[in-house]
């Protein structure tokens, strides 16, 4: 069984964000980078995968700068046994056209899989593309969203779970097969420390701009790049944060009192949940 | 030392970022009020490795190197109370070193797996009633019988002494002689269970609350003569050698904490709103904020340079002590100052910057006084 994970890195989520003096991109200056977290369940499901089987092998793949070896480094100190980095500067403006259609040739040129798995979307652009679109690519079936997943016992079928409005759906798809993930799929690990050590001896395969045959994927140098992607950021900006407050008042005095309390606590249970939907 | 931070240095970093965040932080409260870590977080720290940083892969260690030592502690310094990096590090770079240092290869296996893996936990047991500083004049008695040691005496202030499996024990093989006073001074495994043991009262204390502090009390304690650690009479030069890794550890520790704390205080400033400005507008707050980073940056880069000399082993005594000096009276400094931006509200129980000034009080303390220090740095100087 050889499972291939796709792997991003992204801004951690509580980096600051600022807009670059451009407009169009982001200021990656000082800035943390993470796995992308839709993807860390992917890669926890792979290894959980394996884990059930007691055999297999766990390939990360990862399309982007240089730093990006730092999320799959942590993929494998997760517990996956070996990665790829399609690897050039270029690649962080790389649109997910372009990135799905090289992605897909590296997988394909590692021969046999049975099943690929990526998160469903990227916490940073949100475009959520490259996984179906690599289903595509390879021809294979995909199922986006997904939960839960369960392989049939001849390795032949995979059946997940997707939560829709209101229920639940059952898809079952023969292998190989690509599946996205979703929050909820599974509780990622930590790397540990000794997994971590272990990592730095692992495996990675650098594959350069060089090494891919571009003409026959249809794509170009520039196409890889910002100047050449599919479509373009025109702008960005950081919302402006409404301060709102409100304060939930007694009928007599300012203060909520006796018997208003329980009231007033229900209402504000209410208003964080309606409201402010923070619960 | 920044730059020898590489790529698994950050993911180490942030894996144990999460780790605080998600399971110890939400806990912090309720471990400080029962006065201890709980059990099965031993455990999950064994199992991510936490336990066993520096130890070979052999007794289950990580085999990695001092740069993950000082990560894990600046990491678990973090969590918001310095007793539970205290209880950690006391297990894991006070204690049980000295096992891994002048154990028998025989002692290893027996010890250090368990150990590592958060089964077994570790304290030192060298401070007694009569004196903590003073080192070379403790007055535990270890008098052989054949193959056994009888221990008496007792001591005090002991850091996970009460809830411990592994003690080990500092005591005085013959008598004290009064020119060469740190003569005979040797160190045994002291296992919990051990009859004659008798483990006193967990010690209310003002800060490091979640971290226990109990005494302990020898009477007739035999144990056998495979438990000692080293040679005989030789265990007063070790205790000064192991010193170096503690307090360059609580160093760290200090240095990390109190940055969290002059983080929060920063945020707390900005958002809060006195005379309809915000505090961090007023020229007394920033420029207290601003003093505080400097000596926290000053104590940091202290704490680098010396751990990278240590990293080399070329850290000497006056090296480490001029970094717990410095660094222990800084992070007292800036818990008096931060708490001071927070107004009546850093003196409530609700705001973690009141139980880091408590938790701070201590570190002057603990792990040889700034007194020590100065002492051990004169004397360096030929003074
Ligand atoms: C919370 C806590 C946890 C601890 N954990 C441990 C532990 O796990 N294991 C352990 O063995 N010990 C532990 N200790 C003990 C700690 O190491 C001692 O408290 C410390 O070394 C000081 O010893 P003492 O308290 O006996 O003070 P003393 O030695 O009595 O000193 C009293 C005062 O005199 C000063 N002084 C002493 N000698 C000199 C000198 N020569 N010149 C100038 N001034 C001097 C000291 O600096 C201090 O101000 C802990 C203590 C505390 C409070």
């Amino acid at each position: 069984m050889r499972i291939v994970v796709i792997v991003r890195q992204t801004p951690d989520t509580e980096a600051k964000i600022k807009v670059a003096p451009s407009g169009d991109t982001i200021d990656t200056e000082g800035i943390k980078w993470i796995v992308n977290p839709y993807d860390e369940f992917a890669i926890e499901e792979a290894i959980r995968i394996k884990e059930k089987l007691g055999k297999g092998e766990v390939v990360l793949i990862t399309m982007g700068p240089a730093r990006c070896i730092e999320a799959l480094r942590t993929g494998l100190a997760m517990g996956a046994d070996n990665a790829i980095h399609i690897k050039d500067e270029s690649f962080a403006f790389t649109d997910p056209y372009a990135l799905a259609k090289v992605i897909a040739q590296e997988i394909k040129n590692l021969g046999e899989f049975n099943l690929v798995l990526t998160g469903k979307k990227m916490i940073d652009e949100e475009t959520g593309q490259v996984g179906i679109h690599v289903a595509e690519e390879l021809g294979i079936p995909h199922v986006a969203i997904v939960t839960k997943v369960e392989l049939s016992s001849d390795l032949t079928k995979v059946t997940c779970q997707k939560e829709i409005e209101g229920g639940q759906m059952v898809v079952e798809v023969p292998l190989p097969a690509l599946i996205t993930c979703e929050r909820g799929l599974n509780e990622p690990r930590y790397a540990s420390l000794p997994g971590i050590m272990k990592a730095k001896k692992k495996p990675v395969k650098e594959v350069t701009i060089d090494n891919i045959n571009l003409e026959a994927l249809g794509l170009t140098k520039e196409a890889l790049g910002p100047a050449g992607a599919r479509f373009r950021v025109t702008k960005l900006e950081v919302p402006q944060i409404q301060r709102r407050l409100k304060i939930l008042k007694g009928k007599q005095q300012d203060m909520v009192k006796g018997e208003e309390v329980a009231e007033a606590v229900r209402e504000l249970v209410r208003l964080l949940r309606e409201e402010a939907k923070v619960i | 030392m920044d730059w020898v931070f590489k790529e698994e240095h950050e993911i180490f970093r942030n894996q144990v970022r999460q780790f605080v965040e998600k399971e110890v932080t939400p806990y912090i409260e309720e471990w400080e009020t029962q006065g201890e870590i709980p059990k099965e977080v031993w455990k999950r720290m064994g199992e991510l490795g936490f336990l066993g940083v520096e130890y070979p892969e052999e007794y289950g260690g990580s085999g990695a190197d001092f740069t993950y030592t000082l990560i894990l502690m600046e990491e678990l310094a973090r969590c918001g109370a310095m007793g539970f990096p205290i209880s950690v590090s006391v297990h894991t770079d006070m204690a049980s070193p000295y096992i891994f240092s002048l154990g028998t290869e025989e002692q290893k296996r027996k010890y250090l797996p368990q150990i590592i893996k958060g089964e077994k936990i570790c304290a030192i047991a060298i401070t007694e009633p009569t004196g903590g500083s003073d080192v070379a004049g403790i007055r535990t008695q270890a008098k052989q019988y054949g193959n056994c040691y009888a221990l008496h005496g007792s001591k005090v202030f002991i850091t996970n002494g009460v809830k411990a499996d592994i003690y080990i024990v500092a005591a005085r093989v013959g008598e004290p002689e009064d020119q060469l006073r740190h003569r005979g001074i040797s160190i045994f495994i002291v296992e919990r269970g051990t009859p004659g043991l008798r483990i006193g009262r967990k010690l209310q204390k003002m800060g490091w609350l979640c971290s226990d502090t109990a005494e302990l009390f020898f009477d007739e304690c035999i144990v056998p003569k495979e438990n000692l650690l080293g040679e005989e009479g030789k265990g007063f030069r070790e205790i000064m050698r192991h010193f170096q890794r503690e307090r360059l550890v609580i160093s760290i520790i200090s240095v990390s904490a109190s940055q969290k704390v002059i983080e929060d205080a920063i945020t707390y400033a900005r958002e809060r709103v006195v005379f309809n400005r915000q505090l961090s507008k007023f020229q007394v707050i920033r420029h207290k904020i601003a003093d505080m980073v400097t000596y926290i940056e000053a104590a940091k880069r202290l704490t680098y340079h010396v751990a990278w000399l240590f990293y080399k082993g070329k850290a000497t005594d006056k090296d480490v002590s001029t970094v717990k000096l410095f660094t222990t009276e800084v992070a007292n400094r800036i818990a008096y100052d931060s708490l001071q931006i927070y107004g009546g509200y850093g003196y409530m129980r609700e705001f973690p910057v009141e139980r880091f000034y408590r938790d701070a009080r201590v570190l002057t303390i603990g792990a040889g006084t700034s007194e020590i220090m100065k002492e051990i740095i004169a004397k360096r100087l030929e003074l």
